[in-house]
């Protein structure tokens, strides 16, 4: 596959898609957390669920995080659509950035996995539901985007 | 037969990763240099029937006096004088590299060249002619990548074979600076070889090179000698 | 003969071009350069040195970084004080009272809580080793350096002020690598006020105790404070006694490499257990003491035992702090290692159990002094590791004593400030 000007748009687009979602979930996040955080324990939008499952946790500076990851799908848009390789790079840097994320999220959940089964007190009422959030789902969307930046090393020549 | 093996080279060349293969963590030792803060780390290891002692210098651009490290490697070759030195040279950045095998062979290292990351050279498209680069520098040349353990044996051979060549054969130095610096460098030498003590202890025309360079630590040992007079006269 | 006669200028000179002029030569018919390929190292820069992405993606992965240290550590700072927990209950039943006492809260109870706090530390130096493996920890140094530099610190400061958040030790050891010798003194000098993993327990109990819902953020703006201090104390040094411009900060960039799983935990490992054994003989002697110290006279009650004697009697220097005689002890009790202040309120109060600890200090301070304790905590002389290891890499007393000083004055000011603050936003 070359990195034509059909590809070239493809990817523009993909990019800004997963870049709006990150930077989107991220402001959600801030909002949630938003009362947490100064205290006064009202957040600015109550919670998201999907079929009865919060699927957006109250986190203002992770929030924040997956903002700078949806910026940086975003700043490559541009040169990809005008087909210059150079945007690639926000590509591969999104892509890794969105699997660290999501690498940091899993371990954490296997981790308090660990501390519910040892049923230690703070673990009690765990359940892996409640560590569901943008950092962990939106990298299944973001997957082909890494794998295309990994993978298609002719694009680098 | 015990040979001891030192390993210079820049930092980030994959001298670790070169040491490692040479020597089991197991049979690794680290302590301190004597009277530093620098970490010491050496290791002996079997090839063949020769047990070598294998010493790992510290990661140094250069061998002034301006650094501990440099001062720690310079004066370990200079005093305890292993029987090979093995420098590390980053293939993909062989320039900056070359810099330290000059300063080696101008302290008489018994010299064996290891060019690690060689996969990475020819990542970036570099095409490096190791026989004529050997033949140039008049030092064996052993192609590496030591992260994938490759060339490993190669490296061993050429150590052991170094290591008993060393002294049976004086080579004339391949690399000379030039008829001007060559001229007062011999001048310098045979000062030199009247002072007994500094000839048995340095390598002459290292010490006159250094002593043009005003090096503050050799200008430190050599003012004893009665020659200092003289050797004073030609460099100020 | 004169050598500069015949040569016309400096011998020096003239030897490194020889020198560069014969590589060249060499060069140009051994090797063959091939047209410059745009690798993965280059695309990946084009992103982490980028000049308005750079600093963001960098925060990103810190903290990332820290997530993953803090968070993904805690079920196994459980399982540790557990282990500890039942060998101290197990202890219990030992005859003679004193060995039982000595060997179950002595040596399992004080030893094993300090051990608690392993897992974050060997955590954070994981994912230091990670990211340093990887060779972004380069780059993040070279960034860090535009910053570092208008601080009046050197970019290579910034990999020991990292590992500063594990642990100060090894942190204050990997300033080796600074060239210049003010620069390196200043890094040594202000390290002990980034924020070590030992000080979180004590943030986590107080913050726990008075805060509430906010005491994520309170203990975040220790860190921060940390940082502050650090920063202002190094910008003043440079100002004043350790006058002049940083060296500059030339470094090489390597290419980007993918961390091996093993390759990393092995960084890890070495840092982590060179922490071990500095740290683990102080922490351990300083368990022993801190039992001795609070047992004996035997059967008096802590506040009567040398424990609460050296507490009382320099009570009256801290009572504009809002501290007493408790506070006060547990705070010499804390210079063996840092954590140690909880098991010494602990003991103090003679109750079990962080609640219980909790509950005791809210009974008896203020949400102000609470704050003031942990100021005091994060800024105040460090733990006597530390201190040995400032002499070490020092070679001086002069310099270890002006830090001893320097971080006891700040923290006793800061502490006014703070008490200060919180007397006319109306607190008591």
């Amino acid at each position: 596959m070359t990195f034509n000007k059909n590809v070239g748009a493809a990817i523009a687009v993909y990019s800004f898609f997963i870049g709006i979602l990150y930077a989107i979930f991220g402001i959600l996040e801030i909002l949630i957390g938003w009362g947490e955080f100064v205290g006064t324990g009202v957040p600015l939008i109550q919670s998201i669920e999907l079929a009865g499952v919060n699927i957006v946790p109250p986190d203002v500076f992770g929030g924040i995080m997956l903002i700078i990851i949806g910026v940086v799908y975003l700043t490559g848009v541009g040169q990809q659509a005008r087909v210059n390789r150079e945007g690639l790079s926000f590509l591969l840097v999104g892509s890794l950035l969105a699997a660290i994320f999501f690498g940091v999220y899993m371990v954490i959940m296997l981790a308090n996995s660990v501390g519910y089964v040892f049923q230690f007190e703070d673990w009690l009422e765990w359940v892996w539901l409640d560590d569901l959030r943008p950092g962990l789902w939106l990298f299944l969307l973001a997957l082909p985007g890494a794998y295309l930046a990994l993978t298609k090393k002719e694009w680098r020549e | 037969m015990v040979y001891t093996v030192a390993l210079i080279g820049n930092p980030n060349v994959g001298k670790s990763v070169i040491f490692n293969n040479l020597v089991p963590g197991a049979r690794q030792h680290v302590g301190n240099w004597p009277g530093k803060t620098v970490e010491k780390k050496e290791g002996k290891c079997v090839y063949k029937g020769t047990e070598l002692k294998i010493v790992d210098l510290p990661g140094t651009y250069s061998l002034t006096v301006r650094a501990v490290d440099e001062l720690i490697a310079r004066n370990y070759i200079v005093e305890e004088k292993p029987d090979v030195v093995v420098h590390i040279v980053d293939a993909s950045n062989i320039e900056r590299n070359l810099y330290l095998t000059f300063l080696l062979l101008e302290l008489e290292a018994n010299l064996v060249i290891a060019l690690n990351m060689f996969d990475v050279a020819k990542e970036k498209g570099y095409k490096i002619d190791v026989n004529k680069l050997s033949e140039q520098l008049g030092v064996p040349i052993v192609p590496t990548v030591a992260t994938a353990k490759e060339g490993m044996k190669e490296l061993k051979d050429e150590i052991v074979n170094a290591a008993q060549k060393k002294g049976v054969v004086m080579m004339k130095p391949k690399i000379t600076y030039g008829k001007k610096i060559e001229g007062l460098i011999q001048f310098i030498v045979k000062i030199i070889k009247k002072d007994e003590t500094m000839a048995q202890k340095y390598p002459a025309r290292w010490l006159a090179i250094k002593l043009l360079e005003k090096d503050e630590d050799i200008l430190e040992k050599i003012k004893d000698s009665i020659y200092r007079r003289e050797l004073m006269e030609v460099i100020s | 003969m004169k050598a500069r006669e015949v040569l016309g200028e400096d011998p020096e000179i003239v030897l490194a071009d020889k020198r560069y002029d014969s590589i060249s030569t060499i060069l140009s018919t051994s090797l063959v350069r091939g047209a410059r390929k745009w690798t993965l190292t280059d695309m990946l820069d084009k992103v982490f040195i980028h000049k308005a992405l750079g600093i963001p993606v960098f925060l990103a992965l810190f903290w990332a970084m820290f997530r993953f240290a803090f968070d993904a550590s805690a079920p196994f700072m459980e399982i540790i004080g557990l282990f500890f927990g039942l060998l101290a209950e197990a202890s219990a039943g030992i005859p003679n009272e004193i060995l039982a006492s000595f060997i179950g809260d002595g040596i399992f109870g004080g030893l094993g809580f300090i051990l608690t706090f392993i897992p974050p530390i060997f955590f954070l130096f994981l994912g230091i080793a990670i990211l340093e493996d990887s060779g972004y920890l380069a780059r993040a140094a070279f960034i860090m350096d535009r910053i570092m530099f208008k601080l009046g610190l050197h970019g290579r400061s910034f990999i020991p002020m990292l590992l500063g958040f594990g642990c100060n030790i090894p942190a204050m050891m990997a300033t080796r690598s600074i060239e210049g010798e003010k620069d390196r003194l200043i890094t040594l000098l202000v390290n002990p006020f980034i924020s070590c993993g030992a000080r979180l327990p004590v943030y986590i109990l107080i913050a726990g105790a008075f805060f509430g819902s906010m005491a994520t953020t309170a203990i975040w703006s220790m860190y921060f404070l940390g940082i502050m201090i650090a920063i202002l104390v190094a910008l003043l040094l440079r100002k004043t006694i350790l006058r002049g411009e940083p060296a500059p900060f030339i470094m090489e960039l390597p290419m980007y490499k993918a961390p091996t799983f093993h390759g990393s935990v092995i960084h890890m490992w070495e840092r982590g257990v060179h922490f071990l054994k500095k740290a683990g003989t102080y922490l351990l002697a300083g368990a022993i003491i801190l039992w001795f110290l609070s047992s004996f006279p035997w059967g008096v009650g802590v506040e009567f035992s040398y424990t609460g004697q050296i507490g009382h009697a320099l009570a009256p220097i801290f009572r504009p702090l809002g501290f007493d005689w408790r506070i006060v002890a547990s705070l010499v009790f804390a210079l063996l290692a840092k954590e140690i202040a909880v098991e010494a309120l602990g003991i103090i109060y003679a109750v079990e159990g962080e609640t219980a600890i909790a509950g005791a200090l809210v009974a008896d301070y203020s949400p102000v002094v609470g704050y003031t304790l942990m100021a005091f905590t994060l800024l105040y002389i460090p733990c006597v590791a530390t201190i040995g290891t400032m002499k070490k890499e020092t070679g001086s007393w002069k310099w270890t004593i002006f830090q001893l000083a320097l971080t006891l004055v700040l923290a006793y000011v800061v502490g006014l400030v703070i008490t200060g603050i919180g007397a006319i936003l109306g607190y008591a």
